[in-house]
C-alpha cells in the first residue's frame, strides 16, 4: 500500500465501479474518493516513491507541500462532486469521473515527467466521456440534438487535450536529450524543449487564444460532468506551471490578460455554464499571475486561490447544473424567477457568487488578496490595475449575472422543483466550506507551501473591497434601470452564439480548407484533363503513323521493298566512304 | 423535499412588488454613499499613491464595470451570430 503512489487507488476504484450496479455502485462511488484520501493521508510529508523502469529512474509519487495542496483539494472536490452526482444512473459517467479525478491526482504527485505525461493524457481521455455521456436530463428530440452537439464538442476537446500531451512529450524528449534528466522540477522558460512544455501546460491552463476548448466543451457536458470538469484539468495545469515555471515573467502578463479578456465575453454569452467557463478562465489568470511573480507570497496566493476556486467554481456549476437538471436549460434568456421554487439552490448559488467575487468573509477574498498584494509589493502598477478591474468585472458577470438571470430577473414562468436532496447536500457542504475558509482562513494558510505572514482582514482592505464590489453592483443596477431610446442600457440575454477563437478552427480553417481543396481540386483535375488530352494526341499520332490504316501498315509490293532496300544500301555505302 | 407538490403559481412573493425592488435599490444607493464617506475615517496602507485618493475603489469599480458592459455590448455587433450558427 505504502509503495502505491496517490491517485492509483482512485483509478483502480473507478475500474472496480465498472463491475458494480445499483446501490453497490452508489456506495462505491462515494467510498472511492474517501479511500483514496485516507491513502494520501497515510504518507508523511516528504515521501518519495521511486520506480526503476528499464534504465530510467521514475518517481510516481512525490508528496511535498506544493503537491499536497492540490492533492487535498482534488480529493475534496472528487468526494463532493460524487455526492452531487450519486443519483445519476449511468455507470459509465461514474467510472470516467473517478479515473479522471485519479489521474489528475496522479499528475500532481508525479515527480518525473514520464509519469506526468501518462496522467496528463489519461485525464484527457477519461474526461471526454463526461461530455459524451447521455444527457439524461433531456428527452426526445432535445436529447438527440444535445448528443450531436456534445459529440462534436467532445471530439474538438479531445483533439486539443491530446494535442497538449503531444507538445508535452516532444518537450520532454528534447529536454531529456539535452540534460539527461526526466525530473519534474523547476525548468524555467529557457529553450525549445521547455518552450514546448510551457505550451503544453498553457493549452490546459487555457492561456489566451489557447483557451477556447474550455468554453466550447464544458457547457456541452452533462450537468454533473461539468462540475467534475471544472475542478481538475485546468488546476492540474496551474500546478504544473507552479512547479516548473515559477517566476517566469511572461506569465505575469499572460495571466493579467487572462483575468481581463474572458469577462467581456462572459457579459454577452447566453448559456450560463458558458459564462461560468469564461469566469473560470478569468480566475485562472489570477493564479497564473501568482506563478509569474514567483515570490513566496504570490505562490501561496496561487495555491490557496486554486484551493478556494475549485470549491466556489464547483458550487456555481452545481447550482446551475441543478437548474439544468430540473428545467432542461441553462440559457439566461430562458430562465428567471426560479428563486420561488428553488430557494436553497438560489442561496447556495449566491454563496458561490459571493466567494468568486471575493466578498470579505467569503473564500475568494482571503486567497485572491495574496496575489493582489504580491503584485502591489512588486509595484506592478498596470498589472495591479488590470487585476483590480478583473475583480470588479468578475463580480459583475459571475457574481451578479449568474444568480440574477437564473433565479431573479423577469419571471420565466418556470416552476421547477427544488434540486434533489443529494445535490442540496453537496451544495450545502461546499457552500459551508466557502464561508468557513473566508471567515477562518488559518487552516488553509497552514497547508500552503510557504509560511504565511499576511492578514487579509484589515480595516482598509475590507472597506476598499466593499467599495469596489458595491459600486460594481451600483453599475449593474444603474445600467439595468436606465433606458436609452426605450431600451435598457444593460445588454439583454439573447439566444445567440458569440464568436471566439474557436471560430478559427470551426469556421475559418474548414472554409479555407474547403477553398483550398476546391481550388486545388480544380487545378488537379485540370492537369489530369490536360494530361489525358496530351496522351490522346500522342496516341492518335502514333495511330496515324503505325495504326492498321497508316503508311507503314500498308501492303507493299516486292518491287517497292527492293527499291527501299537498295536505297538503304546506297546510303550505307555513301556514309561508309565518307 | 424533492417530492413536494409544485407550489401555487399565484402566490405573491415579496420581490414581485416593484415597490420592494425599489427599496433594495435605494438601500444600495445608501450603502454606496456610506462606503465612500467611510474613507474619511480610517487610514489606508497603499502600495500605490492613487489608492489613497478619496473613493478610489468605488470610482474604479463603477467606471470599470460600466466600461466592461459597454465594450461587451459593442462586441456583440461584431461577434454575435444566430444560435445555430455552427450547426449549419
Amino acid at each position: 500500500m505504502s509503495s502505491l503512489p496517490p491517485g492509483i487507488l482512485m483509478i483502480l476504484g473507478g475500474l472496480v465501479l465498472a463491475l458494480l450496479r445499483g446501490r453497490a455502485l452508489q456506495v462505491g462511488f462515494l467510498l472511492v474518493p474517501l479511500l483514496s484520501a485516507w491513502h494520501l493521508l497515510s504518507f508523511p510529508e516528504g515521501t518519495e516513491i521511486t520506480l526503476r523502469f528499464f534504465s530510467y529512474e521514475l518517481m510516481p509519487g512525490r508528496i511535498d507541500k506544493l503537491s499536497l495542496v492540490w492533492g487535498y483539494i482534488f480529493h475534496i472536490a472528487a468526494f463532493l462532486t460524487a455526492v452531487y452526482a450519486v443519483h445519476v444512473k449511468d455507470r459509465g459517467q461514474h467510472v470516467a469521473a473517478m479515473i479522471y479525478a485519479g489521474s489528475a491526482i496522479g499528475a500532481v504527485f508525479a515527480g518525473d515527467m514520464i509519469t506526468l505525461f501518462v496522467y496528463w493524457e489519461l485525464t484527457a481521455v477519461a474526461s471526454v466521456f463526461l461530455i459524451w455521456a447521455k444527457p439524461t436530463h433531456l428527452e426526445g428530440e432535445a436529447r438527440d440534438e444535445q448528443m450531436r452537439r456534445s459529440f462534436r464538442a467532445g471530439l474538438r476537446y479531445l483533439v486539443i487535450q491530446v494535442g497538449s500531451g503531444v507538445f508535452l512529450l516532444a518537450g520532454i524528449l528534447l529536454h531529456y536529450q539535452k540534460t539527461g534528466s526526466l525530473a519534474f522540477t523547476k525548468l524555467g522558460l529557457v529553450d525549445l524543449a521547455t518552450g514546448l512544455i510551457f505550451i503544453a501546460f498553457g493549452i490546459k491552463a487555457a492561456f489566451p487564444l489557447l483557451h477556447n476548448w474550455l468554453q466550447d466543451a464544458y457547457p456541452e457536458a452533462t450537468p454533473t460532468g461539468a462540475v467534475f470538469l471544472s475542478a481538475f484539468t485546468t488546476k492540474m495545469a496551474i500546478y504544473a506551471l507552479a512547479r516548473a515555471f515559477p517566476g517566469t515573467e511572461l506569465l505575469i502578463y499572460l495571466g493579467a490578460l487572462m483575468t481581463a479578456f474572458p469577462i467581456f465575453f462572459a457579459v454577452i454569452v447566453n448559456d450560463l455554464r458558458r459564462v461560468l467557463a469564461y469566469s473560470l478562465n478569468n480566475q485562472l489568470g489570477f493564479m497564473v499571475v501568482g506563478v509569474g511573480i514567483g515570490t513566496e507570497m504570490s505562490l501561496n496566493g496561487t495555491a490557496s486561490h486554486a484551493f478556494a476556486h475549485i470549491l466556489y467554481k464547483a458550487l456555481l456549476f452545481m447550482s446551475i447544473g441543478a437548474v439544468l437538471h430540473r428545467t432542461g436549460t441553462a440559457k439566461g434568456s430562458e430562465l428567471g424567477g426560479l428563486y420561488k421554487t428553488m430557494p436553497w439552490t438560489t442561496a447556495f448559488c449566491i454563496v458561490g457568487a459571493a466567494s468568486i467575487s471575493a466578498f470579505p468573509f467569503f473564500s475568494g477574498f482571503v486567497t485572491k488578496s495574496l496575489v493582489m498584494t504580491a503584485a502591489g509589493e512588486g509595484h506592478m502598477t498596470v498589472v495591479w490595475l488590470v487585476l483590480l478591474f478583473a475583480s470588479a468585472g468578475v463580480f459583475h458577470h459571475s457574481g451578479i449575472k449568474i444568480p440574477f438571470f437564473a433565479f431573479f430577473s423577469h419571471d420565466s414562468g418556470k416552476r421547477p422543483k427544488e434540486a434533489p436532496l443529494n445535490m442540496l447536500i453537496a451544495m450545502g457542504v461546499t457552500a459551508f466550506l466557502c464561508i468557513a475558509i473566508g471567515v477562518y482562513p488559518k487552516p488553509l494558510y497552514n497547508i500552503l507551501p510557504y509560511a504565511v505572514d499576511f492578514q487579509p482582514y484589515t480595516t482598509s482592505h475590507v472597506i476598499n473591497q466593499y467599495q469596489l464590489l458595491i459600486f460594481s453592483a451600483l453599475a449593474f443596477t444603474l445600467l439595468n434601470r436606465t433606458k436609452f431610446r426605450g431600451k435598457k442600457l444593460y445588454p439583454p440575454e439573447l439566444r445567440s452564439t458569440v464568436l471566439d477563437s474557436d471560430w478559427t478552427y470551426r469556421k475559418l480553417v474548414p472554409a479555407v480548407g474547403g477553398y483550398v481543396a476546391r481550388a486545388g481540386g480544380s487545378v488537379w483535375f485540370g492537369f489530369l484533363a490536360a494530361a489525358r488530352r496530351a496522351l490522346q494526341g500522342l496516341f492518335g499520332l502514333a495511330y496515324r503513323f503505325s495504326g492498321p490504316s497508316s503508311f507503314i501498315a500498308r501492303t507493299w509490293t516486292a518491287g517497292q521493298i527492293v527499291f527501299f532496300a537498295v536505297l538503304m544500301l546506297g546510303f550505307y555505302l555513301l556514309f561508309y566512304f565518307l | 423535499m424533492t417530492d413536494e407538490a409544485i407550489p401555487d403559481v399565484e402566490k405573491k412573493y415579496w420581490l414581485d412588488e416593484p415597490k420592494n425592488v425599489n427599496k433594495i435599490v435605494y438601500t444600495l444607493y445608501g450603502i454606496c454613499v456610506g462606503l465612500v464617506c467611510l474613507d474619511f475615517f480610517y487610514h489606508k496602507h497603499p502600495h500605490f499613491d492613487f489608492e489613497s485618493w478619496w473613493g478610489f475603489f468605488g470610482f474604479y469599480g463603477l467606471v470599470g464595470s460600466v466600461s466592461l458592459v459597454m465594450v461587451s455590448k459593442a462586441m456583440r455587433i461584431v461577434l454575435m451570430r444566430k444560435e445555430d450558427y455552427y450547426d449549419e
